[in-house]
């Protein structure tokens, strides 16, 4: 269901169907305030995705502002060179910058996790993987079928100096930067990789590049390089003493160079990768053939659909893959086209009878106590609605009586050998 | 315009016959009230139910519900056809409690356990495909567009689908008492569902309607 037709049966008990009261801006902002309240009244979101190894990446980005600026799985891929204005990929271009040979070694860093696979040296680094855009809280977090336990980078570190290039059978899991990047880390990482999923694209080049402009400086330099897409504002940074060459040498672009230059070894197109590469796994649509051996879960355009059986379904797969059960956050909406996610169409109702008891409450010349009292139990009488919904949904469970048998247990004498000395034998 | 479209035209003041307002154009508002209702009381009452034959892959735990014409409201039982058998309702900790490696093991299923709004997962899994599972849901009814389309509804709760639409209405129009009264008798029939709703008294108390 479309915000567009909710606003509408809401202007309606509004009366205001022009918008002359009430702009869509507040109906909006209400409306998300509300589904967040329901949600956490509620507490009937959970979701199960799959989560392929390596993730399905389609963009790494350098700053903040870029991730408002592209539509896709996106990897923080790049650091912030905090005391700068640089970003850089990897901790050697640092020392470029400061000295005129960097101390680090070199060796490989990829910037894609699926770039691991591309060499059968050892890959420096953390491979990371995001948590779904709407992803709030882990309810369970399974690797090949085996529930991994999460974990902080600090205890990770302590038990282990080279944690980041430790391969083996993914045990644990932690977070990575904060939780606003919803990404994470395996522990160790896998050393199962389905490399023959991957297309042979254009590899091994030497610089990614933005602008037109940079590409005729590259092939100057005599590097080679290949073109990354990125829907960017206008905006400049500089990692290299080359690339400030192009501009006035302040750090101010010229108008016609307002840009974005980046640098990165063995750089991939973004959008090779997001169309070849990769973890998605659907149902052909016309043969109704299952496509590729991994995936996340097909949605219902593209789920098997048989006639001759009557069935459709969806499943998860779950080997070598990542299994997320997780609490999902409200997706708030931003625009009037938006769809609302994550409700059932029958439970949007209660939500704006929230909003309306909301916008009553709104001081103007509609401001209504009274109405917004009667929505606001209305929407009460909702809950209470949810309430025994969430009830039928366990309703066929056992009742356990819990603590009893561990209580017992625990009281229980040692079962120690016949021949030990004991008063109370 | 259905039989319950006129009813409450009627209760409203509009002539279902050559409608002032609410015309075939502009029955939407109406419309809308009368779906909602509909599936207000499939929720409360439950009474709406399918047999949901889903097929079951070889060792695939979890699976979504994915339903063209309805919503799913929440699952009944699970039965195995081809093991004769029903399958016992659990909860996804429950089984992790018990068995931290459950998804490692696959025989003939024992558990079902429903994660989020339309999601559920078998605790254990069949090994080879070409089984499927008979899972009896309730469901709410589809949204009717159309005059013609049929109705999943009794005729004994017709009057509170009215009551509903009607109340809606008097709220469009902030006709309060109308509401309140519309509102009770819509909440009279859904105390016979065993729901108990206090809107009107709690309102009357507040404002000395």
């Amino acid at each position: 269901m479309r915000f567009s037709d909710i606003e509408t049966r809401m202007r309606r008990f509004l009366r205001d169907p022009d918008a002359k009261v009430w702009n869509q801006d507040i109906l909006i902002d209400t409306f998300n305030h509300a589904q967040e309240q329901f949600n956490e009244e509620t507490q009937v979101l959970a979701k199960i995705v799959g989560i392929h190894i390596p993730p399905y990446i389609e963009y790494a980005i350098m700053h903040d502002w870029e991730e408002s600026e592209i539509e896709g799985s996106i990897l923080r891929a790049f650091c912030d060179f905090v005391s700068g204005e640089y970003v850089c990929t990897q901790e050697w271009e640092v020392e470029a910058i400061l000295r005129t040979a960097p101390l680090i070694d070199g060796g490989y860093r990829a910037t894609f996790p699926w770039e691991r696979n591309e060499t059968s040296e050892t890959v420096l680094g953390k491979e990371i993987y995001k948590f779904p855009y709407d992803f709030s809280n882990t309810i369970m977090l399974i690797y090949d079928r085996d529930r991994l336990q999460p974990t902080t980078e600090e205890a990770v570190m302590q038990a282990n100096k080279v944690h980041e290039t430790h391969e083996g059978t993914p045990r644990y899991y932690y977070r990575v930067h904060d939780d606003q990047m919803r990404e994470f880390v395996l522990y160790p990482r896998p050393s199962v990789f389905t490399s023959d999923t991957f297309q042979t694209g254009t590899v091994n080049v030497d610089c990614g590049y933005t602008f037109e402009w940079e590409e005729d400086e590259l092939a100057n330099l005599a590097l080679s390089s290949q073109k990354v897409t990125l829907t960017t504002d206008d905006d400049y940074e500089a990692i290299f003493p080359w690339e400030e060459q192009l501009v006035d040498g302040d750090n101010n672009p010229p108008p016609e160079y307002d840009a974005l230059a980046m640098y990165a070894t063995n750089c991939y197109d973004a959008e090779v990768v997001s169309y070849t590469y990769g973890a998605v796994t659907g149902v052909n649509p016309t043969d109704h053939t299952i496509v590729g051996d991994y995936g996340t879960l097909a949605d219902w355009g593209e789920a098997f659909s048989d006639r001759d059986t009557g069935a459709v379904v969806d499943y998860v797969d779950l080997d070598d893959n990542l299994l997320l059960i997780y609490k999902p956050r409200v997706v708030r909406v931003v625009d009037a086209d938006d769809t609302i996610e994550n409700w059932l169409d029958w439970q949007i109702k209660y939500i704006e009878r929230l909003t309306l008891s909301l916008m009553y409450q709104v001081n103007n010349e509609r401001y209504n106590p009274k109405l917004s009292e009667l929505w606001k139990l209305r929407y009460y009488d909702g809950l209470g609605i949810m309430a025994r919904y969430k009830a039928k949904r366990t309703a066929g469970r056992k009742p356990t009586l819990r603590g009893y048998g561990r209580r017992s247990w625990k009281h229980q004498l040692v079962d120690l050998p016949d021949t030990f000395e004991s008063l109370h034998r | 315009m259905n039989s319950l479209e006129k009813r409450v035209l009627r209760i409203i003041g509009d002539d279902p016959d050559s409608p002032d307002v609410f015309d075939d154009d502009n029955i939407t508002p109406i419309r809308d009230s009368i779906n909602d209702a509909i599936e207000e009381i499939a929720v409360m009452s439950g009474a709406d139910k399918i047999t949901y034959r889903m097929p079951i892959y070889a060792n695939q735990n979890f699976y979504r519900f994915s339903f063209p014409k309805y919503q799913l409201a929440w699952v009944d039982s699970v039965y195995l056809p081809e093991k004769n058998r029903h399958v016992n309702q659990t909860s996804l900790g429950s089984v992790e409690r018990r068995h931290p490696r459950w998804l490692t093991t696959s025989n003939t299923p024992e558990e079902y356990f429903i994660v989020g709004v339309n999601y559920i997962g078998f605790y254990p899994i069949y090994g080879d495909d070409g089984y499927h599972a008979n899972i009896k849901c309730t469901i709410l009814p589809t949204r009717y567009t159309r005059d013609t389309d049929v109705l999943r509804l009794r005729e004994d709760r017709e009057n509170a689908v009215i009551a509903y639409a009607a109340a809606e209405y008097f709220l469009t129009v902030l006709d309060m008492q109308s509401a309140i009264h519309w509102i009770s008798r819509y909440n009279q029939f859904a105390s016979t569902l065993n729901f108990k709703s206090t809107i009107p008294e709690k309102w009357r108390r507040l404002h000395e309607v």
